[in-house]
């Protein structure tokens, strides 16, 4: 195991594109984070805005701005997608399988190492806002240290349910872009769809949509075990169909 | 290390690609693999590998790759000279591939001097010529000193020179009791190179014997004997029931017997020679002849 997780190292740390795209996933937060900042100061000294100064709690800010971003999503999912789909673009996946051919240690190294330097980029992506929202008096930071770190915990493991099921899709499409496109797609299109639309005939659809559960089990309050389990079933689905496959197919 | 295939089959679509595929792999000797195109030779290096999924299995020796706890030390691989990032350094690439039994640095720089590329090993390889992918290919087989070797057409798009040092090269490194499992194409340099050799076609075994007995099957082999009196020459072998027929101003080609035999023939009826030479088949004048007909792929003739 030690092998894989040295490989897997190199193969992540050795692209340019790594450190490019999780540079940028930095930057967006910051910078989003700023103008969210911004706006909020803009709104709040307008007195017909309705908005008042500490009216949002910090950890939705930063919610809306780093966790339910997708252009930051994004950022991260490719690095996430480059684990198999750089591999079966380039061919090197056949590189990889024979020097691991037990194929269930590749998977694992590769989750572990990509999911570790992803969660402390994520980190810093969600700290960095956090401490420059905390530093402003247009946002509520007054908030109990359960309350924060139950916030930090819940987008931590959505982020990690994402990239997982980031990686599954790269494993049972093969294509990058399309294990990049396919949750965005469901997210924000589709989901968003099936909800408007299936609501009258099909009540119960929206509690068992994936990142819309997801979405509110970051956001906390009711049905937080419901939502997370209805996500966490999701990518648990996705990601066995997806290790099967590696686990069949030719490489 | 032996390396023993046996019962390697692999179907696509219904059709066998390759067909119940047996054969040993011996140390020391560098064993040529071939066989037209699509014959399967591909497919069965990705199944010896565990790449592919078929039936049969190999054992190295005596165990399954996945059984070795340093695989990078049974075998290196070099199966296309483009499986690399074109976006991560030749270096790196191999730095890579040398985490597996954890190599270092120092013997990844060894490597790259011994295939040529110093100059280039910082650079992306995506401006990389085909030889110059094979060479990093190479590099990367070789890395972990594996006792097997296995290469696929790893000649293709080197210049002579660097097709001559990977010549001497492979025979070297099986004459340090290595297994050296090579396929190609280029078959005249498949027979300066390759002791043995493994062919197959349409998926099917035809050969696994050395390369002088594969080339002894040819019936290209035969007697070139030359003399002053051709005709009379001709009509004792004939009279000798030996098959024989006029080639050129004064020989004759003989076939089925060997030049010791015409000798005595032409020195019992006194005829006078001036030139009696075997003439050997060249690899791939027997190849062609052995595998004739089990083209996937068949040419059309000249337009």
């Amino acid at each position: 195991m030690a092998g894989i997780l040295r490989y897997e190292w190199r193969r992540i740390t050795t692209i340019r594109s790594t450190w490019i795209l999780l540079g940028l996933a930095v930057i967006f937060s910051i910078g989003f984070s700023w103008l969210a900042m911004a706006g909020l100061k803009s709104a709040t000294s307008t007195p017909d805005s309705g908005l008042a100064p500490n009216d949002l709690l910090i950890t939705e800010i930063v919610g809306q701005v780093v966790v339910a971003n997708f252009i930051v999503l994004v950022l991260f999912a490719t690095v996430a997608a480059q684990a198999f789909g750089q591999e079966y673009r380039n061919g090197t996946i056949r590189v990889t399988l024979t020097a691991f051919p037990k194929r269930l240690p590749v998977v694992l190294g590769k989750v572990i190492v990509c999911l570790g330097l992803l969660t402390a980029v994520f980190a810093v992506c969600v700290a960095a806002p956090y401490l420059l929202l905390s530093s402003s008096d247009v946002v509520n930071s007054d908030i109990s240290v359960s309350t924060m770190l139950g916030f930090f915990l819940r987008s931590w493991l959505y982020f990690c349910g994402y990239m997982l099921v980031v990686i599954a899709l790269t494993l049972i499409t093969r294509i990058l872009a399309l294990a990049v496109i396919i949750p965005l797609l469901m997210a924000v299109v589709f989901e968003n769809l099936a909800s408007a639309l299936g609501s009258r005939w099909l009540p119960w659809i929206d509690n068992v949509l994936p990142f819309a559960s997801g979405s509110r089990f970051v956001a906390g309050g009711e049905d937080l075990l419901r939502n997370g389990l209805v996500f966490g079933a999701w990518v648990l689905v996705l990601s066995v169909v997806g290790v099967v496959l590696f686990q069949k197919r030719d490489a | 290390m032996t390396v023993e295939a046996h019962g390697l089959t692999k179907v696509y679509s219904g059709k066998k690609a390759v067909n119940d595929l047996s054969f040993t792999l011996e140390p020391g000797t560098v064993t040529g693999f071939l066989g037209p195109n699509g014959s399967g030779k591909s497919t069965t290096m990705r199944l010896m590998l565990g790449l592919d999924h078929g039936e049969g299995q190999t054992t190295w020796e005596g165990k399954a790759l996945t059984a070795h706890p340093h695989v990078t030390k049974v075998v290196g691989a070099h199966l296309d000279a483009r499986f690399f990032n074109p976006n991560r350094s030749a270096r790196n690439h191999l730095r890579m591939m040398a985490s597996e039994a954890n190599i270092s640095d120092q013997r990844v720089d060894e490597v790259i001097s011994l295939v040529g590329l110093e100059s280039v090993a910082k650079k992306r390889p995506k401006t990389f010529s085909l030889g110059m992918g094979q060479r990093l290919g190479l590099a990367g087989a070789i890395l972990a000193q594996p006792k097997v070797l296995m290469l696929d057409e790893p000649a293709n798009g080197l210049d002579p020179q660097s097709i001559q040092w990977l010549r001497d090269f492979l025979k070297f490194y099986a004459s340090q009791g290595n297994v050296v499992f090579v396929s190609s194409h280029l078959l005249s340099e498949m027979q300066l190179m390759a002791e043995h050799l493994v062919v197959i076609s349409r998926g099917s075994l035809i050969a696994d014997e050395n390369m002088a007995a594969f080339v002894g099957r040819s019936t290209r082999n035969d007697v070139l004997v030359r003399a002053l009196d051709r005709d009379r020459l001709l009509a004792v072998l004939l009279a000798a029931d030996v098959a024989a027929v006029a080639e050129g101003d004064d020989g004759v080609a003989v076939a089925g017997v060997d030049s010791a035999q015409v000798g005595r023939i032409a020195f019992v009826n006194q005829v006078q020679l001036i030139e009696l030479s075997p003439r050997t088949a060249s690899l791939e004048e027997a190849f062609l002849e052995l595998t004739s007909g089990g083209q996937e792929y068949q040419t059309g003739g000249h337009s």
